[in-house]
């Protein structure tokens, strides 16, 4: 088995760094690096939903927001949404409403707000786990938490998190995996490559315990923010 | 979903209805002087995909500013000198007010006052952003995005920007003048560093003169007035909202921005690693 | 002593058969927490208590409101709640401006979720102190303890909202805002009170 150019082991995350809270003025929000991504989550709501006749009268709306900032990729992005920005958040909205129970808020609107600061791969893996973050951090009522990672091959090893270096590789296969956990519900799965339908079980089987790992960081986050020893902190 | 224009939060009305009386006696809420600055954090470098990073937090206020530089075409009147382009967002992620989408007018009026502070300042050698000269230049491209919205946006997007810059560097160019990512000269940008500029935005709540308001202060206010200065001298200006200022009034904030200016220009060359 | 439990959205609490309480859900015979909150279980009963959370209105609470808009017939009110809730000029003796501060009761919650407001006071000028509903338990304290600890020794006149919405007028309110935060932040700890209590003794005079 050949080592990554990273040297990290076939299963093995990138390392990661938390902080929740870092938006005051937002009900809930998420500082989140992941490798050299970095995303900022924020969530408001649920809120009054404008203009009324969006509202559904059965379930909170959830507007999920994926964008990235002009700086953080290699070549300077235009600040217009792409089409590729619509519909990462069209699908990364929908796999965070399977967690949350919209049920309970009629009538309004959730806003969630993602903006990768820097990009390495998976960003939309790294904005969903920071978006969940946020919604817990908000307070909504949840069934689970959402943990996202990719999943997929280069150079002939199937592996976790691939850097833009491996998604780049001739042979490369990319998932973007969300699961609910812990109930590990496939909330998000899209695809691009060639895989044989073996490979293909494989790359869902890895992307799965994958989530576990990220899904033990976010636990460890939101325990972190609480503890319930010591002195207080301003 | 449909755009709307940053509405107001009712809380921060409230709030700001309340703190008329105090102001009238020289006193703030947060126990700052009229003319006081809030605490002010910079960190620098800390983005991997920009070619100069800066996260200001000034009080709640915080900016983000990320540097790329573009090879693009030169001005035809200025054929031999590159250029600079702040942009400022203020999205859904900063304030429950905003909402997410095209920029709105708060946006571009602070983002453009903050650029005209660094522009006019004559900081930039642009001559030096030149690569084939008539034909070929290095635009920096500066963006801002707002993380915290709590008053006083275009102080703290010009320090963004400013200290994004101080730290930036100079993508290496192949041999058709493309950008090598990820590879960099080790030349910074050049920089007149006697022309550090300084962007010093004046409130006016009940009759009184303040720096560097907050979200509720700003709400309060009922003129604004921001100044670009270097040294003793003022390279641009802004009076905005529509209230007005008396002679007295303009002489005074120019003198107190004069003041501020060696404080926050040593901060600003500080940052320069 | 009862060493507190924090748990997060999902994490299994029990397969027993226990009354639900607030913030937690079943499926398949099985009970999970549905918010970052701290555990509170006996033998017939399991809840988890919310550090962070939307206010979702209760027969009974009185509220803070702001008035946002003026509609012909009544007044559109923001109380830090998911929804905005409509009162009609019927039930109030004066006009009331944009801004204005009710401290109200909420006397019925219709089938249709409306909200009726009765016991309407109009308060003074003040400022809005604001934080999620969940953490005014700890804001008021046994037995109104914290609450007036706080009115003491920051010299303020303060209403509590059940809704989240704190409305004071002090001599010191960059003391009380700064106790304030301490008690949001630090609401999952024990020994509170007297946390709060000696924090603002220390800096009283500054």
């Amino acid at each position: 088995m050949t080592k990554r150019l990273d040297g990290r082991k076939n299963d093995e995350l990138r390392p990661m760094k938390v902080e929740l809270g870092v938006v005051k003025s937002a009900d809930g929000s998420c500082y989140l690096e992941w490798g050299n991504n970095t995303v900022i989550a924020t969530v408001h709501g649920p809120r009054p939903i404008f203009p009324k006749h969006l509202a559904n009268s059965e379930k909170a709306v959830v507007d999920y927001r994926y964008r990235m900032a002009p700086f953080s990729v290699g070549e300077r992005k235009s600040p217009v949404p792409a089409k590729r920005d619509k519909e990462i958040s069209l699908v990364s909205g929908f796999s965070l409403e399977s967690a949350i129970q919209v049920e309970k808020f009629p009538n309004t609107v959730i806003d969630i707000d993602t903006v990768i600061l820097s990009s390495n791969a998976g960003t939309r893996a790294a904005a969903i786990t920071a978006a969940s973050l946020a919604c817990a951090d908000a307070g909504l009522p949840m069934n689970g938490i959402v943990s996202a990672v990719a999943s997929g091959r280069a150079n002939g090893e199937f592996i976790l998190d691939l850097t833009k270096e491996e998604e780049d590789a001739e042979d490369a296969v990319d998932t973007a995996i969300g699961v609910l956990m812990p109930q590990k519900e496939i909330v998000l799965l899209q695809m691009d490559g060639f895989v044989k339908k073996e490979d293909w079980k494989k790359m869902i089987s890895i992307g799965l315990k994958g989530a576990e790992k990220v899904y033990d960081f976010q636990k460890n986050a939101l325990l972190k923010k609480y503890p319930v020893d010591g002195d207080i902190n301003e | 979903m449909v755009i709307l224009m940053s509405s107001i939060n009712s809380v921060d009305l409230v709030n700001s209805k309340e703190i008329l009386e105090s102001i009238k006696l020289g006193k703030r809420k947060d126990g700052r002087d009229l003319l006081e600055y809030r605490n002010l954090e910079i960190k620098t470098g800390f983005l991997p995909s920009a070619d100069g990073s800066s996260w200001v937090k000034l009080g709640n206020t915080e900016i983000i500013a990320g540097i790329k530089f573009v090879v693009g075409t030169p001005y035809p009147d200025s054929p031999d000198k590159g250029s600079m382009s702040l942009n400022l967002e203020l999205s859904g992620l900063s304030s429950p007010n905003f909402i997410t989408g095209p920029p709105q007018i708060d946006a571009v009026e602070f983002g453009r006052v903050a650029d005209r502070a660094i522009r006019h300042a004559n900081i930039i050698n642009f001559e030096d952003l030149a690569i084939v000269p008539g034909e070929k230049v290095f635009i920096a491209f500066i963006d801002c995005i707002a993380v915290n919205a709590d008053g006083n946006l275009i102080d703290a997007t010009q320090l963004a920007a400013i200290t994004a810059l101080m730290n930036a560097k100079i993508p290496k160019l192949d041999e058709n003048y493309n950008i090598i990512l990820k590879e960099y000269t080790d030349k910074d940008i050049s920089m007149n560093l006697k022309n550090i500029p300084v962007s010093i935005t004046f409130d006016k709540v009940a009759d009184k003169i303040i720096l560097d308001s907050n979200q509720v202060e700003e709400l309060a206010s009922s003129a604004r007035f921001s100044l670009g200065i270097v040294g003793d001298t003022v390279t641009s200006c802004h009076k905005t909202k529509g209230g007005v200022f008396s002679e007295e009034e303009i002489n005074f904030m120019i003198d107190t921005a004069v003041g501020k200016y060696a404080e926050f220009s040593k901060i600003i060359l500080d940052s320069r690693k | 002593m009862n060493e507190k439990k924090i748990v997060v959205p999902g994490d299994f609490l029990t397969s027993e058969i226990k009354k639900l309480g607030s913030n937690v859900y079943i499926n398949n015979n099985k009970i999970y927490s549905s918010v970052i909150g701290i555990l509170s279980e006996s033998p017939e009963y399991i809840s988890v208590i919310a550090l962070n959370g939307a206010y979702t209105p209760s027969a009974g609470d009185g509220l803070i409101c702001v008035v946002k808009q003026e509609a012909a017939t009544g007044y559109v009110l923001e109380f830090n709640s998911p929804t905005d809730t409509y009162l009609p000029k019927s039930t109030l003796r004066r006009k009331l401006d944009v801004g204005t501060v009710i401290f109200a009761r909420i006397a019925n919650i219709s089938d249709n979720d409306s909200i009726e407001l009765d016991n309407i006071n109009i308060l003074p000028v003040g400022t809005i102190y604001s934080t999620s509903c969940v953490k005014v338990p700890r804001i008021i304290g046994k037995n109104e303890s914290m609450l007036n600890i706080l009115k003491e020794n920051t010299q303020s006149n303060i209403v509590v909202g059940k809704n989240g919405w704190i409305w004071f007028s002090s001599k010191n309110p960059k003391l009380l805002v700064r106790a304030l935060d301490l008690v949001v932040k630090n609401s999952q700890k024990s020994n509170l009170t007297n946390s709060v209590k000696e924090f603002l003794e220390k800096n009283k005079t500054k």
